[in-house]
C-alpha cells in the first residue's frame, strides 16, 4: 500500500486536492438561492447526539448501570478482552445501554447477574469479591458451557465487550487503524489480499 | 428575486441535477425546487473513525428515537442520519400484512446521490423489449440504440470505472480504468467462467479512477456514503447541481416541500408549484412555463395525486388510470457466502489500508438473450459480490488468546442478488386522505408485495450462488433465500409508466405526460419494467434524452 506522503500524482497531491476542495466548498457551490441555508432540525433530543460534549457523565458515574454492575462489568471485560479498562469499555457500554431498548438492557443486566450468581452459589459472595483466579474459572466455565443458559450470557457479554473495545481508538489501532485514509491504489494482486 | 421561470425542476438528485444542468447550460431559466437543505463538504465524515462519534454509530435504537428508524440503512446512523427525513414527521401508510420500507427519503441537496451505492449498469434490449420476448407486461417505448448516446454522455460526465466484457445482457460503456479485484475474486471469476460460462466483472462504479473535471480520483478510503471530500464518488451536489448553479440561470429553492402542481385549467397546462417551506411551514407558490418532477418515483407520484383538480379528478395526468400502479422494487435476500480457510490474507480496517468502494458484479445469466428459458420464472437477476479477508470475529474463547485468534484472517466470498420485480397492477400507491405529514401534505398509502415470479427467482438465487461458490472451491458454504421487505432495495420505479398508448400509460417515451404537455416526470417513475440492474444510470440517461426533447419542444413553441 502507498500513502499520500510517499506518492504524488502529477501536479497535485491528494492532500492538496482536499485542501483546495475544502477551502472552496463554502463558496460558489450555491451560486444563488432563494432563502438562506437552514440547519438540520433543532430538537433537544438531537443536541445530545450532535454535541458530544453535552451530557457527559461525571468521571466514574454511570448513566444506566449501578455501581455494583459497573464494577462487575469492569472485572469481566478485562478478562474477556484484556485492555478493556484502559479503553474505557465499561463507560462506553453504559453509555450505549442508556439509550438502548428495554429488551437489550434487560438481557445485559441478566448476563451480569448470571456471573454474579455463579460466584454467589460457589463462593458465597459477589463476583467482584472472589479472587482473580476464581473469576477466571467462572468465565472459563461460562465460555465452555453448552449453549443456552450461562453460555448465552457469556456470549452476550463477549459481544458487547468486543464491540466496545474494537470500536475504541485503542482497539482500532490494534486492528491496524493509523488515521491514514489516502491511498493511490489498491494492493497489487500478486497474492491473496483483502 | 423573480418567482417566474422557464422550467421548474423538483428535486436535486440523479435526475433533478441533470435536468437543471442541461436546461440551464442551454440558457433556460430554471428553478431547482428541492425538499432539502443545501449540502456542504463540511457535512462529510468520510475520514471520521467511529470512536469520534459519541455512540460510535453503535446505537440503532438512538437513531430510531431520532425518527430515522426506517431511513437508517439508506443513511448511516450517527454519521448522517440528519440527511434524511424524519419518519415521524413525514409518515406514510401501508396496507395490513404488506409492509413497505420507504427509505432513501433524503432532505439535502443531491438527494439519494449522497448515499447511493454507485453501481452503474446499462440496460439492454433484453430489458427494453422484455415484454415482446416473454409476453409479460409492457415494452419500453424506446430501444437501446435510442438511449445509447445518452448513456455515453452520462458515463463520460459522471465518471464510471469498469471493464468491457462484451456481454449482451450488460452493454459495455465509456469507462475509466476499473479498480482491481482481490485474489479470491479473481479466482472466483476464472472458475465460474470455466465451469458455467458466467461473467463476474469488477462493479461499474460511479467512483472515478482518473481526474475528471476538477474531481480527484478515488483514494480508497471507502465510506462514500458518509460524503467524499475529494468528490471522487459521484454526487449531484458537487457536479450537475454545481454546474447548473454556476450558469447563473438556475436558482436553488431549498427546504421546499412540493405539495402540488398548479394548473391553468382553461389551457390544461401546468403553471407552477405550490410548496410548503420546511422551516416556516408557510405555503408559497412559484411559477414556470414547464414543470419537471424529479423528486424520486414515490414523491413525484404523490405530488401528481395531490394535484388532482376537477379536470383531473384521479390525480394529474391520470386519464389512463395507470398512475400509481405497477410499483416495482428489486427482490433481494437471496445469495450465499463461503470461506477459503487455506487462502492467506490480511484483514484491514478503514483508515488503515486501502478499501475499494464497491465489489464485483455477476452479470445476469438466467433467461438470457440466447440462453434457455427457466421453467419457474421469467426475467433474471445479477449478484453484487465481494471477496476479502476478514477478522475472525467468531473465534471462540476470550482473553489474549481470543485477541490473537481474531487477528488471524479468514478469507471469505459472498454475494447477494438483485432480481427483476414484475410490474403488477395490484402493487400500487394512492393518497391516504386521512393522514397528512407535518407540513399538512396528504401522505401515500403503499400496497406492495412480491409475487410468485420474484419468490421463485429468490430460491434460484440461493441455489446458483452456492453452486458457483462450490465450483470455486469455497468451504462452509451458507446460502439464504429470505425475501427482503419491498422497498428495501431502494430502487422503486414504475408508478407513472411510459408507453405509446395514452390509455394505458402516463408518460410518453420522453417522459412527457400524455395529458399535460408541459409536465414531465424524469425520475424512475416512468420505467415500464425494472430490469435487474441498478436503475440510476438509466434514470440519468433517460433524463438527459428527455431534456433534449423538452428543449426542442420549447424551440418549436409547443411548450
Amino acid at each position: 500500500m502507498s500513502n499520500d506522503s510517499s506518492t504524488r500524482r502529477e501536479g497535485i497531491s491528494r492532500r492538496e486536492m482536499v485542501q483546495k476542495l475544502v477551502s472552496g466548498a463554502s463558496s460558489g457551490i450555491i451560486a444563488s438561492s432563494i432563502g438562506a441555508p437552514v440547519q438540520a432540525e433543532t430538537r433537544p433530543a438531537v443536541a445530545a447526539v450532535e454535541n458530544p460534549q453535552s451530557a457527559q457523565p461525571v468521571e466514574g458515574a454511570t448513566l444506566f448501570l449501578d455501581s455494583h454492575q459497573a464494577e462487575t462489568l469492569r472485572a469481566l471485560a478485562e478478562i474477556i478482552i484484556p485492555g478493556s479498562a484502559k479503553a474505557d469499555v465499561t463507560q462506553f457500554i453504559d453509555l450505549l445501554l442508556s439509550v438502548d431498548t428495554l429488551e437489550n438492557r434487560t438481557n445485559f443486566v441478566a448476563s451480569i447477574s448470571a456471573m454474579d450468581g455463579e460466584a454467589l452459589r460457589d463462593d458465597g459472595t459477589a463476583f467482584t469479591k472472589v479472587t482473580p483466579a476464581r473469576q477466571l474459572e467462572i468465565v472459563t466455565r461460562a465460555s465452555e458451557s453448552a449453549s443456552g443458559g450461562l453460555r448465552d450470557h457469556f456470549d452476550n457479554l463477549k459481544e458487547w465487550v468486543r464491540k466496545a473495545y474494537y470500536s475504541s481508538e485503542t482497539g482500532m489501532r490494534e486492528l491496524g487503524w493509523s488515521d491514514n485514509y489516502f491511498y493511490d491504489s489498491l494492493p497489487p494482486v500478486d497474492g491473496p489480499t483483502s | 428575486m423573480t418567482n417566474t421561470y422557464d422550467v421548474l425542476v423538483v428535486g436535486s438528485g440523479a435526475s433533478g441535477g441533470w435536468a437543471c444542468k442541461r436546461l440551464a447550460e442551454a440558457g433556460i431559466k430554471v428553478a431547482m425546487v428541492d425538499a432539502g437543505r443545501p449540502q456542504s463538504d463540511e457535512n462529510f465524515k468520510d475520514h471520521v473513525p467511529p470512536f469520534k462519534l459519541k455512540y460510535r454509530n453503535l446505537s440503532p435504537e438512538l437513531i430510531r428515537r431520532l425518527g430515522r428508524g426506517i431511513q437508517n440503512g439508506s443513511v448511516d446512523g450517527e454519521y448522517n442520519y440528519d440527511w434524511a427525513c424524519n419518519d415521524l414527521d413525514e409518515p406514510y401508510t401501508t396496507s395490513p400484512g404488506k409492509p413497505f420500507s420507504w427509505r432513501g427519503r433524503m432532505r439535502i441537496t443531491g438527494g439519494r446521490t449522497n448515499v447511493w451505492g454507485r453501481h452503474s449498469y446499462r440496460f439492454s434490449d433484453l430489458d427494453f423489449k422484455a415484454a415482446s420476448r416473454d409476453g409479460y407486461g409492457a415494452d419500453w417505448p424506446l430501444e437501446y440504440k435510442d438511449l445509447a448516446p445518452y448513456y455515453d454522455i452520462v458515463e463520460e460526465f459522471v465518471g464510471i470505472s469498469g471493464s468491457a466484457e462484451g456481454v449482451y445482457e450488460l452493454p459495455d460503456g465509456k469507462f475509466q480504468p476499473a479498480m482491481a479485484m482481490t485474489h479470491v475474486e479473481n479466482l472466483f471469476r476464472e472458475r465460474i467462467k470455466q465451469k458455467f460460462g458466467r461473467t463476474m466483472t469488477q462493479g461499474r462504479a460511479a467512483n472515478i479512477t482518473r481526474e475528471l473535471n476538477g474531481r480527484a480520483p478515488c483514494h480508497y478510503c471507502a465510506p462514500c456514503w458518509h460524503g467524499c471530500m475529494t468528490h471522487s464518488a459521484f454526487n449531484s451536489f458537487h457536479t450537475t447541481v454545481a454546474d447548473a448553479l454556476k450558469t447563473g440561470k438556475c436558482d436553488l429553492v431549498p427546504n421546499a416541500m412540493v405539495y402540488k402542481v398548479l394548473m391553468d385549467s382553461e389551457r390544461n397546462r401546468a403553471k407552477g408549484l405550490l410548496y410548503i417551506d420546511r422551516v416556516t411551514h408557510q405555503p408559497k407558490e412559484i411559477h414556470g412555463r414547464a414543470v419537471v418532477l424529479c423528486a424520486q418515483s414515490l414523491e413525484s407520484v404523490r405530488i401528481l395525486f395531490n394535484s388532482a383538480t376537477r379536470q383531473h379528478p384521479n390525480g394529474l395526468a391520470n386519464s389512463s388510470g395507470a398512475l400509481g400502479h405497477y410499483l416495482m422494487d428489486h427482490i433481494t435476500g437471496g445469495g450465499a457466502s463461503g470461506e477459503y480457510p487455506d487462502l492467506p490474507g490480511k484483514a484491514v480496517v478503514l483508515g488503515g489500508a486501502p478499501h475499494r468502494p464497491i465489489g464485483p458484479y455477476v452479470i445476469r445469466f438466467r433467461n438470457t438473450h440466447n440462453g434457455p428459458r427457466e421453467k419457474n420464472y421469467i426475467r433474471g437477476y445479477g449478484f453484487q459480490a465481494g471477496g476479502h479477508a476478514d477478522f475472525n470475529w467468531a473465534a471462540p474463547g476470550f482473553g489474549d488468546e481470543y485477541k490473537r485468534s481474531l487477528l488471524g484472517p479468514m478469507v471469505k466470498m459472498g454475494m447477494g442478488a438483485f432480481g427483476e420485480c414484475l410490474g403488477r397492477w395490484e402493487n400500487y400507491v394512492e393518497i391516504n386522505p386521512g393522514v397528512v405529514d407535518t407540513f399538512g401534505i396528504p401522505v401515500l398509502n403503499i400496497h406492495m408485495s412480491y409475487g410468485e415470479n420474484e419468490l421463485a427467482m429468490l430460491k434460484d438465487m440461493a441455489v446458483s450462488a452456492a453452486e458457483m461458490l462450490e465450483a470455486a472451491g469455497a468451504k462452509n458454504i451458507k446460502s439464504y433465500a429470505n425475501p427482503g421487505t419491498p422497498g428495501g432495495a431502494i430502487h422503486e420505479v414504475g408508478i407513472a409508466r411510459m408507453g405509446t398508448n395514452p390509455q394505458t400509460s402516463v408518460l410518453n417515451g420522453f417522459q412527457q405526460a400524455h395529458d399535460v404537455k408541459n409536465l414531465f416526470v424524469m425520475d424512475g417513475a416512468g420505467f415500464p419494467s425494472s430490469a435487474c440492474q441498478n436503475p440510476t444510470l438509466t434514470i440519468m440517461a433517460l433524463c438527459v434524452r428527455s431534456c433534449d426533447y423538452l428543449m426542442d419542444e420549447m424551440r418549436k413553441g409547443t411548450l
